[in-house]
């Protein structure tokens, strides 16, 4: 990762706002400047072993402990949560936010059970969730009220403008999970909590995960919208259409002009009201890939559907589908994998990239936007064929 | 061969050895009837085996003279003799193929399609503990028992390696997939037990614990 690069421009000045987005093919990490040195974390994502969060701001010359006021995980799948844990031992002052839904006993049951399975090298995908929630139990029975669970409406963080460097307020606020999201989720997951005498097996992600925290950050008039993973329903009570009916009878706040597109830019997440209703014309937008088996996002269609709405659309990182790295592998298995070209074999270490804006107009909301590494606009995703 | 303290026609066994003052009552006195004749042949054997050992002969020669007789030559050349005490059966473990694991991955089934199925891969060679790599493996190279296991979730392991078969070295893949234990009884109430302990932690007196924005 070229973070030397992104040292060239230096630290946002304290008026300054930035949104730093960072997505290997499989995970996702945003970083945001309040202000005055107030950064808040969305997700996490490593790299080379340590979270990109952390190695961006040490980067800057800032002190990850001092800078991170906030760290949010939107939802409980690995791709969004690698390295949360490590961002809190680095900023143990950080208030931290999850879904509301993760705390239920219901989840809760399903997350112990399935803790049981211990038959993996690999671990299971709520080895990081639970040391988060390992963290908020430390936290409340020290009575530290640092820790808090979202649902749509909830006020995740504040700055004074007195304090943000800039002269306007600021204010976070989950769009989502709405009250829909969590019984639909809860649903998902009674049916999928392991029985006894059932057959160990791997931690599913059962998809779609409106139970997601979707944000919508207001400084003053400038307003961005965060889309974490949440996805159409086709129900008025969860999903986007749950927060278009919420904010169609009170609005959430200034209409954004920097959107990080939801849930990797997929089709099913593309709703034409969340551009009408929550974002101004042509807003900058955002997002991350992702990969699993075969399936890759977005996908064609997906990035048509952002760029007919934004010129100014980009991606963190364009999905090559790397071959895996004979080299250094006995000369057996390397004759074996050449031989075999049915089998294909692919390095899920990518090409990693990062999109960041910054901007001090806050009235014009006329950002500044710096590619790093594998980012690119995302019409390339249309035009690159995939490499098998 | 027999211990010193032994009388030939009995044997002692001891069996365990947890604790010192079991010992003696679970030593355990056997009379076994042995053949004095077989006995006699066995320890004539047994000699034969350590002159045979310690002389001097070419490498090529592999036979071994048992009883005053070399059974490469005479009248058994190669049927071993009815009367020897002791039979020594040929190593099990000479009958197999010998490997050598040259890589090994343990992967999860992430989607199974008509022909291939995806997974996710742990390069176990390199004593890695995370997912490395991604693959696509034909569903028709897996053995007929392992085929209805290969859902998503699934935990397998892929080696690639070399084995001898009759002294010929070939290349071989094997994937295996695990058969892996269930949840009993016991894990899911101790699981529950822990849910309801971590709820309570986590949510217990709602109205006081209720969420605050972190502000300045």
């Amino acid at each position: 990762m070229p973070f030397s690069e992104m040292q060239a421009n230096g630290q946002p000045a304290p008026d300054q706002i930035e949104v730093c987005v960072f997505g290997p093919n499989y995970g996702e990490c945003v970083l945001v400047h309040l202000g005055n040195g107030n950064w808040v974390v969305v997700d996490s994502c490593l790299h080379e072993g340590e979270p990109v969060a952390i190695a961006y701001l040490r980067a800057l010359g800032l002190d990850p402990a001092r800078s991170i006021r906030a760290v949010i995980a939107t939802h409980w799948h690995d791709d969004h949560y690698k390295g949360l844990s490590q961002i809190l031992t680095n900023a143990p002052a950080a208030h931290i936010w999850i879904s509301s839904v993760l705390i239920d006993e219901e989840f809760l049951r399903f997350a112990m059970r399935m803790n049981k399975n211990k038959t993996s090298v690999a671990g299971h995908k709520l080895d990081e969730f639970l040391k988060i929630i390992d963290d908020i139990r430390r936290r409340r029975s020290d009575g530290q009220l640092t820790f808090g669970y979202a649902n749509s409406r909830t006020a995740i963080f504040r700055l004074d403008r007195s304090v943000s460097g800039h002269g306007h307020p600021c204010e976070m606020m989950a769009l989502s999970p709405s009250h829909g999201d969590v019984s639909e989720f809860l649903e998902r997951i009674a049916a999928n909590t392991p029985r006894a005498r059932q057959s160990k097996r791997a931690v599913p992600s059962p998809s779609p995960n409106h139970a997601s925290i979707a944000t919508l950050i207001s400084i003053g008039p400038l307003g961005i919208v965060l889309g974490a993973d949440v996805e159409n329903s086709g129900r008025p009570t969860a999903g986007w259409e749950a927060i278009l009916g919420a904010h169609k009878l009170q609005p959430f706040g200034p209409r954004a002009s920097l959107h990080k597109a939801s849930h990797h830019g997929s089709e099913n997440a593309h709703n034409r009201g969340v551009w009408d209703n929550l974002l101004t014309a042509n807003p900058l937008a955002v997002l991350t890939p992702w990969r699993k088996g075969a399936c890759r996002l977005p996908t064609a269609d997906g990035a048509r559907n952002i760029l007919e709405l934004s010129q100014d659309a980009f991606i963190t990182a364009l999905d090559a589908r790397s071959r895996s790295k004979r080299d250094g592998r006995p000369p057996g298995v390397q004759r074996f994998l050449r031989e075999h070209r049915g089998i294909r074999l692919r390095s899920l270490a990518v090409p990693f990239g990062a999109v960041r804006f910054r901007t001090r107009d806050i009235s014009s909301a006329t950002w500044n936007r710096e590619l790093f590494g594998a980012a690119c606009h995302l019409s390339q995703v249309i035009k690159a064929q995939p490499v098998r | 061969m027999l211990a010193p303290n032994m009388e030939p026609g009995s044997s002692a066994v001891e069996i365990g050895a947890a604790a010192e003052n079991a010992m003696r009552a679970t030593t355990v006195s056997m009379r076994t009837r042995f053949d004095d004749g077989a006995i006699r042949r066995w320890v004539q054997t047994d000699e034969a085996l350590k002159g045979w050992m310690q002389a001097e002969r070419p490498a090529t020669q592999l036979t071994v003279p048992v009883n005053g007789r070399d059974l490469s030559t005479g009248d058994h050349p190669s049927v071993p003799p009815s009367d020897l005490g002791v039979v020594r059966y040929p190593s099990p473990a000479r009958e197999l193929p010998r490997e050598v694991v040259l890589q090994e991955w343990e992967g999860q089934v992430q989607e199974v399609g008509e022909r291939v199925f995806s997974a996710r891969l742990v390069d176990l060679t390199q004593d890695s503990k995370e997912e490395t790599e991604e693959t696509d493996l034909p569903i028709e190279d897996l053995g007929e028992a392992d085929r209805g296991l290969v859902v998503p979730g699934a935990i397998f392991r892929w080696i690639i390696g070399y084995r001898w078969t009759n002294g010929e070295k070939e290349r071989f893949t094997r994937v295996v997939i695990r058969r892996l234990p269930i949840w009993t009884e016991r894990e899911i109430k101790s699981a529950d037990q822990e849910a309801a302990e971590l709820h309570n932690a986590l949510f217990g007196n709602a109205g006081e614990w209720a969420a605050s924005p972190g502000s300045d």
